[in-house]
């Protein structure tokens, strides 16, 4: 088990290595010329070779990597341009930010479409089944801001049940910050429920038809000692990957939906750093991104050796 | 076990059972107007070929049906219940106490993530045990399949055991219940032929210490033969004919039987004695034939009269049987004279030159501390026309073997293997197309050997392009030969392999093996996975084509009748270690080498009486990455010596006719002890579970 | 022989089998729906300009935010252009670059997938560890961080968008190539010598074109809602263009000023969209699998 811990967290080190690289290719080679992106095909010759120098973009490409790589390993993200201070600093009070509005999404998505995908396949093709996989896959499949303008103008501006502004005023309590969460974190769990809910579904289904499953059955069980002793648990198993997956890949919607809400997270941080051509800032932000669905795929990884007894069978004999 | 006061009811009693399923919008009869009982104690087999509503018959009797099937029509009562109305509760206590199952893939059929002991236990826990007293119940039954430990197999989760072991613990499952009636569904398929010996011994035993009836479901008439009482044979969903099976296989009423019996090989028959009893065509779709009788079609014997009208289950006696002319029938099972090969006292005695030379082979997959031999120091030759038969079974190396001589693998360094003198590369790459052409290979299973995307036509006509020195222009006259030689209808040229049945599609790969005349063929068991029926066709097709090209072949199988038949030598592998070589007519008779004594000793046909004395091995098969020391077989070798056996690998003896056996114990010795008396293996290590 | 129990093969066993196909599909009513939606949004980025009422890019300060009425059915926006003309003509450089982007992935996805299944060992090794690095940010992300460095325009969206769900289309291939790989076909061309190209694009290829076509039309879903979503944030399709995001980046602000039209219509005419193309695509899916 051992080894396949130190195999797997070796493997997620290349990846992250590796989207260093492409991060670093993205944010440094792409421009060609970075001054002359943030100065705009206007600017002095000048001036443009002024910034260059200042911001050290005349040094060679190389020693830059290394240079940026060895100052975010030491939790030095360099400075930001545009509000010239640390962008460690400011990515970290972000991240605090995107993580509880994450943590509000989370905490109520995953639940409610596992047990929604459960509920459908028990429910196979019946109307119950058909409203959760079809009308999850529609709520899914919608741009976070398209459901967000939706909700903010259901909830908050025709029926104002909700403020629809993510962020409490200054003093207000946790319960009231809570409030001001919900309905940017309604409108991420939309994204997720309908891909969730689907596997869950689908595993069950799997399950269901598994021939383990008609052993139980014959061996005369009650249906719903067959469900909680033998479907759920191996049904269960494959919706694990998907669940972390997704979580990871909510950050991505985080951008718009922080945007819409003018919430000051993570992605907020992001856009500004991207419409204000804030490389350093930028950078960093986009390396946390993809640190943390690397993070969440290992999580799920592990979690799976952990509770699947053939895959630790399978980890264990590698 | 639950007393009845009542006088004991049928085990089964099924009166003009209809069992529907519906596809895709229509209702399809799978199984028809079944009339069927079974004594309480009795032991009654089903057999029939895929596809004929055995396994139906099996999941209807514990009301276990896919959710697009019912009972349809007619009556089916388990011990006096009625099953066709059971519901709820009352189905629910049919299964706790009255019947039982055991499945084909005892894999699929434990659930993956529960430890086996609590598996077990949970049978007694629905009859209202509770926990700990089933795991002791549990413990006691996993001794009564006689494992060897069982605290540690109940603290397993199913993957972690072998295929037999698997079974043990479902069979174990089932017997929990003491059930009146035992449905086993394929019990043994799957399995290798030692470890199925030694779990049909299993069965009887039990059967016979708990007075259960069983219906025994088996497509392997040998297997029926050894188990049951009674036997029913069914054809398309069809009651074809039943009574005692001795009575039945050796005087069959219906041609169907008949045919069945005739087309698989008796132990001792030879491809020089005649040719196998082939039944033409393929099983009817589901519910396709809707007058006359189900069987006319593919009939040698049939008449006008059977695809108009429906013959009637006759009784006489203790039989039944569903035909019009049951006399014709007896004359159907017995192999057609005209033999398809002629003796060739050259080619048996080993004295024309080779043409395939093999040396060394070894073959190690992995590196370092994690390699694992599973090929060691093969050496055969191969001549011209020459049948060299493969027995093994699983992990004995015969399949890389089969890939090492196509260049599919490299072997270890240090091997040879020459054609006609010249030495072959070792991968397929670098051979020239002389050679490429020279070797060619038939699959286990053509549904993976031919590409579903494209038509026959276009399958055959790339072989020809690779394969021979045909000009473009007579390639398509080419495929029609072809076609014609392997009797594929020239229509089907033009469909794709899923419009195929199973035996045209295996002629499609024939063809394609043939297209460059090819000097050796390598046939990966290429019957196993047809029907039974359809086999023998191809078995014929083989001998003939082989008669007409001078073809030789590598016939590698886990089938002895089948490899005895066709084959001139056979080579028997066990772990990657040739145990033993020589003439086809040699190896059945002594003195051979233990371990196909024990592979002789498992059924082998239809006719049980003649079984010879058993011997039985017990345990599994060692692991190929961790093989035992001294002789590889020393682990289960019911006449291993001593110390010898455990540290020496054993030495070749050679003996007259080509004949080698690699043993400790002389040949002459050997022979001795078997034309005495069998020996039981000894009990097996408790490590080994 | 049974006349039933062998179907007769006819040359155009194909052809019946596309047909059969496209029958099932169109049996499946959310199928149809999807398919109707889409055409309608196709006709909208083919001939919309000709047919609207209003010019799109016509301002009216007069009349600006003006709710829906019989002269403008959905209102007009801040500048006073009409809504209703804006959200027909803003399909055509969604669906543009939403079908490109999903081409292009498509292309060089089977391609990367074919050549990490088949060659396997340490290529796959190696061009796996870049599938999930890509992979480990979500395209809006990605495309954000290389629209800020190129300059957003849009064949750098379909690039970028195209090279993101490359990897995704490539993993996914790969898996279906894997299991191809082991078929006794496979071998069965190697052992009358045949190389490599032939047996990827001849044998293979042919046996992962379901996989292909169903990631296809999920692609062109997922490209719709990032390409939406990029423009929302102003890195997508560039002003003055109609597009749909742009108009609801540009009127969300008014939307608690109670303009909810200029916002709601585009939502809607995205939501119609993506909704249309996730249809079609599950049909496939299942069509293909049954």
């Amino acid at each position: 088990m051992s080894r396949f811990l130190i195999r797997r967290a070796g493997l997620g080190l290349i990846t992250l290595w590796l989207l260093s690289v492409i991060v670093f290719l993205g944010a440094q080679v792409l421009p060609g010329n970075p001054a002359r992106a943030i100065l705009g095909q206007d600017a002095a010759p000048a001036s443009v070779a002024q910034l260059n120098s200042q911001l050290g973009y005349d040094r060679p490409l190389l020693e830059r990597y290394f240079d940026w790589l060895g100052g975010v390993l030491t939790g030095d993200f360099g400075t930001s341009y545009l509000y010239q201070s640390s962008a460690g600093d400011l990515i970290a009070t972000a991240l605090g930010n995107s993580l509880k509005l994450g943590l509000v999404a989370v905490v109520l998505v995953v639940p409610l479409s596992l047990a929604g995908g459960v509920f459908a396949a028990l429910h196979r093709g019946r109307l119950a089944d058909k409203a959760v996989t079809f009308g999850g896959m529609i709520v899914s499949v919608l741009p976070e801001f398209v459901t967000g303008i939706v909700l903010l103008l259901a909830l908050g501006i025709w029926w104002p049940v909700l403020p629809i502004s993510a962020t409490a005023p200054p003093g207000a309590g946790p319960l009231e910050e809570l409030r001001h969460l919900i309905l940017p974190a309604l409108a991420l769990m939309a994204g997720l429920f309908g891909y969730i809910a689907r596997v869950a579904r689908a595993g069950t289904i799997d399950v269901l038809d598994a021939d383990s499953t008609r052993t139980a059955t014959v061996k005369g069980l009650r249906r719903r000692e067959v469900i909680r002793r033998h479907v759920l648990r191996n049904a269960l198993l494959p919706s694990i990957t998907v669940t972390a997956t997704q979580i990871g890949y909510m950050v991505g919607g985080l951008v718009v939906i922080e945007r819409l809400f003018n919430y000051q997270g993570l992605g907020l941080l992001l856009f500004n750093a991207a419409q204000r051509k804030d490389f350093p800032l930028l950078q960093g932000a986009v390396l946390v991104v993809g640190a943390i669905y690397i993070v969440m795929t290992l999580l799920a990884d592990v979690l799976q050796a952990v509770v699947n007894p053939r895959v630790r069978a399978q980890v264990t004999s590698r | 076990m639950t007393a009845s006061i009542a006088p004991p009811a049928a085990a089964v009693q099924a009166e003009q059972l209809d069992v529907t399923y519906r596809v895709r919008g229509r209702d399809r009869l799978v199984i028809r107007g079944l009339d069927l009982a079974i004594a309480p104690g009795e032991s009654y087999g089903l057999v029939g070929e895929s596809g004929c509503g055995k396994s139906t018959m099996a999941l209807a009797l514990v009301g276990a049906l896919p959710s697009n099937g019912r009972v349809s029509g007619g009556r089916l009562e388990v011990a006096g219940h009625d099953l066709a109305s059971a519901r709820g509760e009352a189905l629910r206590r049919l299964r706790t106490d009255v019947v039982a199952m055991v499945y084909q893939s005892p894999g699929r059929a434990l659930n993956p993530t529960m430890r086996v002991g609590d598996q077990i236990a949970e049978s007694f826990v629905v009859k209202s045990a509770s926990w700990d007293e089933g795991r002791a119940q549990a413990h006691e039954m996993l001794r009564k399949v006689k494992i060897a430990d069982p605290d540690l197999v109940m603290r397993r989760y199913p993957h972690e055991l072998s295929g037999g072991m698997q079974q043990r613990v479902v069979i174990a499952m089932a017997l929990a219940k003491r059930p009146e009636l035992l449905i086993l569904d394929e019990p043994t398929t799957g399995l290798d032929a030692t470890v199925e010996a030694e779990v049909l011994d299993l069965i009887a035993e039990l059967r016979a210490e708990m007075r259960t009836s069983v219906l025994f479901i088996s497509h392997n008439l040998s297997v029926i033969a050894r188990m049951c009482d009674r036997v029913g044979v069914l054809y398309a969903g069809r009651l074809a004919e039943e009574g005692p099976v001795d009575d039945v296989f050796r005087r069959p009423r219906h041609p169907y039987t008949a045919s069945l019996v005739g087309c698989i090989p008796r132990a001792g028959m030879s491809k020089e004695d005649g040719r196998l009893v082939a039944i033409p065509g393929a099983l009817p779709a589901l519910g396709s034939v809707e007058r006359g009788c189900v069987f006319a079609a593919r009939c040698p014997a049939a008449e006008e009269r059977c695809a108009a009208e429906e013959p009637p289950l006759t009784r006489e006696d203790d039989r039944g049987f569903r035909c019009h002319y049951p006399e014709r029938a007896g004359a159907l099972s017995r192999p057609t004279e005209a033999p398809l090969a002629v003796a060739d006292p050259a080619r048996e005695a080993g004295e024309r030159p080779p043409l395939l030379e093999v040396e060394r082979v070894a073959k190690t997959f992995g590196d370092g501390a994690r390699a694992v031999r599973v090929l060691q120091e093969i050496s055969f030759t191969l001549a011209a026309g020459e049948t060299l038969g493969i027995v093994g079974e699983s992990g004995s190396g015969k399949s890389t073997l089969a890939r090492v001589l196509l260049g599919l693998e490299a072997a270890d360094e240090g091997a040879t293997l020459r054609l006609d003198g010249r030495p072959l590369r070792p991968g397929v790459a670098a051979r020239d197309d002389e050679q490429v052409r020279a070797l060619q290979i038939v699959f286990q299973n053509p549904d993976s050997a031919l590409n579903q995307r494209h038509t026959i036509r276009r399958i055959l006509r790339r072989a020809l392009r690779r394969l021979s020195a045909l000009p473009p222009q007579r390639r398509e006259q080419r495929i029609a030969e072809l076609a014609e030689e392997v009797r594929l209808p020239a229509p089907q040229l033009d469909a794709r392999p899923a419009g195929l049945s199973g035996g045209m599609k295996q002629r499609v790969a024939i063809a394609r093996a043939f297209a460059g005349e090819p000097r050796v063929v390598v046939c990966d068991e290429p019957t196993s996975a047809l029907d039974v029926s359809v086999q023998a066709a191809i078995v014929n097709l083989m001998v003939w084509l082989q008669r007409e090209h001078g073809t030789a072949f590598v016939f590698i199988s886990h089938d002895l009748a089948i490899v005895q038949y066709i084959a001139d030598r056979i080579m028997v592998m066990y772990l990657g270690r040739v145990m033993e070589v020589g003439a086809a007519a040699d190896v059945f008779s002594p003195p051979h080498h233990p371990y196909t004594e024990a592979l002789l000793s498992a059924p082998r046909d239809a006719f049980a009486a003649e079984a010879r004395a058993r011997v039985r091995l017990h345990g599994d098969p060692p692991s190929v990455a961790d093989p035992p020391s001294g002789c590889v077989f020393q682990t289960r070798c019911p006449r291993k010596v001593g110390a010898i056996c455990e540290t020496e690998a054993p030495p070749c003896q050679q003996l007259a006719g080509g004949r080698q056996i690699h043993c400790h114990i002389p040949a002459a010795e050997l022979e001795r002890l078997q034309r005495e008396a069998p020996v039981e293996a000894p009990t097996p290590d408790p490590k080994e579970t | 022989m049974t006349a039933t129990s062998t179907p007769l093969a006819a040359p155009s066993a194909r052809r019946a089998r596309r047909v059969a196909t496209v029958r099932a599909l169109l049996r499946r009513p959310s199928f149809v729906i999807g398919t109707a939606v889409l055409c309608f949004w196709v006709l909208c980025a083919l001939v919309g300009q000709a047919i609207v009422p209003d010019d799109p890019y016509a301002t009216d300060p007069a009349n600006a935010l003006a709710s829906p009425s019989g002269a403008h059915w959905f209102g007009t926006d801040a500048l006073g252009r009409d809504v209703f003309s804006r959200v027909v003509v803003g399909s055509r450089a969604i669906l543009t670059i939403s079908l490109l982007a999903a081409g292009l992935a498509t292309l060089l996805g089977t391609t990367i997938g074919l050549v990490m299944g088949y060659f396997g060992g340490l290529v796959d090794e190696a061009l796996s560890r870049v599938a999930e690095a890509v992979m480990a940010l979500p395209s809006v992300i990605l495309a954000l961080l290389a629209l800020t460095a190129l300059g957003p325009s849009n064949l750098t969206l379909v690039v970028v968008v195209g090279f993101a769900y490359s990897w995704v289309i490539a993993r996914t291939v790969r898996a279906a190539v894997l299991t191809e790989r082991g078929a006794e076909y496979v071998a069965a061309a190697r052992v009358r010598g045949e190389r490599s190209p032939y047996i990827m694009f001849g044998e293979i290829l042919p046996n992962v074109v379901p996989v292909v076509i169903v990631e296809f039309t999920v692609r062109v879903g997922m490209a719709v809602f990032s390409v939406a979503s990029l423009s929302f944030l102003g890195f997508g399709v560039q002003p003055p263009s109609p597009d749909w995001g742009l108009q609801i980046a540009d009127s969300y602000g008014v939307l608690s000023a109670g303009a909810w039209w200029t916002a709601l219509f585009p939502a809607l005419a995205i939501a119609s969209l993506v909704v249309s193309v996730f249809l079609i695509a599950d049909n496939v899916q299942g069509a293909l699998s049954e």
